[in-house]
């Protein structure tokens, strides 16, 4: 055998090598996903998909050993929370009631927000410090394709898928470099963009940047989906604003976000595949 | 070495491959230091390199497919090219420079996150316009990674010597 590496070794690493270059520049040149790393996707996926249901398994194993203390400071919590959302929603229906109304006396389109979800499991996070991405259990074959939006259980913005293969998806999460997502401040309407910065990348943490020179910005302002061109559904909420921060040139402002959705722990979520909003 | 020992000792190489695996995303992917988590596989790269010259170097391809195939770089195939690159250099480091210990462990450890992190700079300044300080301050604090040197550096000089004998 070792006679044989003396002999071959060298096309042996060369034969490696423009297979592996060769999936690059195929990759590189076809638009979406490539028929090859498709197939590689495929093929990775149950393995990909054993891992996390052991990895769930031992997460489970491990919350059920936690502190009674804890859940039933949670569940005050909880409780309290509850009572306030109560509160809101008895308002929230009274408003919603009167803005029909108007709505009506306007002539103005009925507000609606239909989503089509397509729920789907974790299997990979990124085990890179460079990016943010998350692989998924399910593809095209299930309807989901590149640019799609996905949320958790809340609503809150996870993430874009940025390649989709036949069952398997991968998601930037919004931490991630590659995620420029078109952003609203909720309370004043001023419309942003959201990108995930690699310097804040590390702090789960992205940036809120083109802020107006004039803008009123404070922290804890909610920073939702602008929905400007159609492409995202409009109103998902991405963070809240935690700091704002001038540039290094002294010109312009930007604000550092927290994200809304807990990255870290999730374990599934839910891929917005069509929607239909009317603001 | 016959070919049944041969295969043997890739097998063993493999399994604690495995284990340095699991332990990468079941445990480290889960720790934060200074907002990084250690990262372990160019680790791996280099020091079967180190250890196994250049049937280390056919080792850290068939890896880097492998981990292509499972988890997302920045292009399709970057870690088959990153841990190639990493494995020539030590291969060469290794061979010529120093040789093959604690020492040499260390300094190629170092060598193989630098590398890795400047082609993920390369690709990622192509792709999404990334500014270089942060990305140099990331590649810094990546270097706590060379801590856990002595996690992959111990089990991978027992299997050498063992499997040295044959």
């Amino acid at each position: 055998m070792k006679k044989f590496f003396s002999k071959n070794g060298i096309w042996v690493l060369a034969a490696v090598t423009l297979i592996a270059v060769i999936m690059c520049i195929v990759s590189a040149v076809s638009g979406g996903t490539g028929f090859l790393h498709n197939a590689a996707g495929v093929v990775a996926s149950p393995f990909r998909a054993a891992g996390a249901a052991v990895s769930r398994w031992a997460d489970n194993i491990f919350e059920h050993f936690e502190s009674v203390d804890e859940l039933k400071e949670e569940n005050a919590e909880l409780r309290r929370q509850v009572a306030e959302l109560e509160q809101s929603v008895r308002q929230a229906n009274v408003d919603s009631e009167e803005n029909e109304r108007l709505r009506t006396l306007l002539g103005l389109r009925q507000q609606r927000r239909d989503f089509v979800f397509e729920s789907a499991y974790i299997t990979g996070h990124s085990s890179s410090n460079w990016a943010s991405t998350l692989t998924l259990s399910k593809g095209t074959s299930c309807g989901i394709v590149q640019g799609n939006c996905v949320v958790d259980s809340e609503g809150y913005l996870v993430g874009i898928v940025t390649e989709a293969g036949l069952n398997w998806c991968t998601v930037a999460t919004v931490l991630d470099t590659e995620a420029q997502i078109g952003a609203k401040v909720f309370r004043t309407g001023e419309t942003t963009v959201a990108m995930g910065d690699l310097s804040l990348m590390g702090r789960n943490r992205l940036k809120l940047s083109y802020l107006e020179s004039e803008s009123s910005l404070i922290n804890g302002d909610l920073v939702v989906t602008s929905g400007l061109g159609g492409y995202y559904p409009s109103g998902l909420v991405i963070g809240s604003v935690e700091e704002i921060l001038t540039d290094d040139g002294g010109l312009t402002k930007y604000a550092i976000l927290a994200p809304q959705a807990d990255l870290s722990e999730l374990t599934e979520v839910f891929v917005i595949t069509s929607f239909d909003v009317v603001d | 070495m016959t070919r049944r020992n041969f295969a043997i000792k890739w097998l063993l190489y493999g399994l604690a491959t495995l284990l340095f695996v699991v332990l990468q995303s079941l445990l480290l992917n889960h720790i934060t230091l200074w907002g990084i988590h250690p990262f372990l596989l160019p680790l791996i790269v280099a020091l079967a390199t180190m250890w196994e010259g250049n049937e280390g170097v056919v080792f850290s391809l068939i890896f880097g497919l492998l981990t292509d195939l499972t988890t997302t770089g920045p292009i399709p195939c970057f870690y088959t090219l990153a841990f190639f690159v990493v494995a020539v250099t030590v291969m060469l480091i290794a061979k010529h420079l120093i040789v093959p210990g604690l020492l040499c462990a260390f300094l190629v450890s170092i060598l193989s996150i630098v590398l890795c992190d400047l082609l993920q700079m390369l690709f990622l300044s192509y792709r999404a316009g990334i500014s270089l300080l942060p990305a140099l301050l990331l590649m810094g604090k990546e270097l706590i990674s060379v801590a856990c040197m002595p996690l992959v550096y111990f089990p991978y000089r027992w299997l050498h010597k063992r499997t040295a004998v044959y």
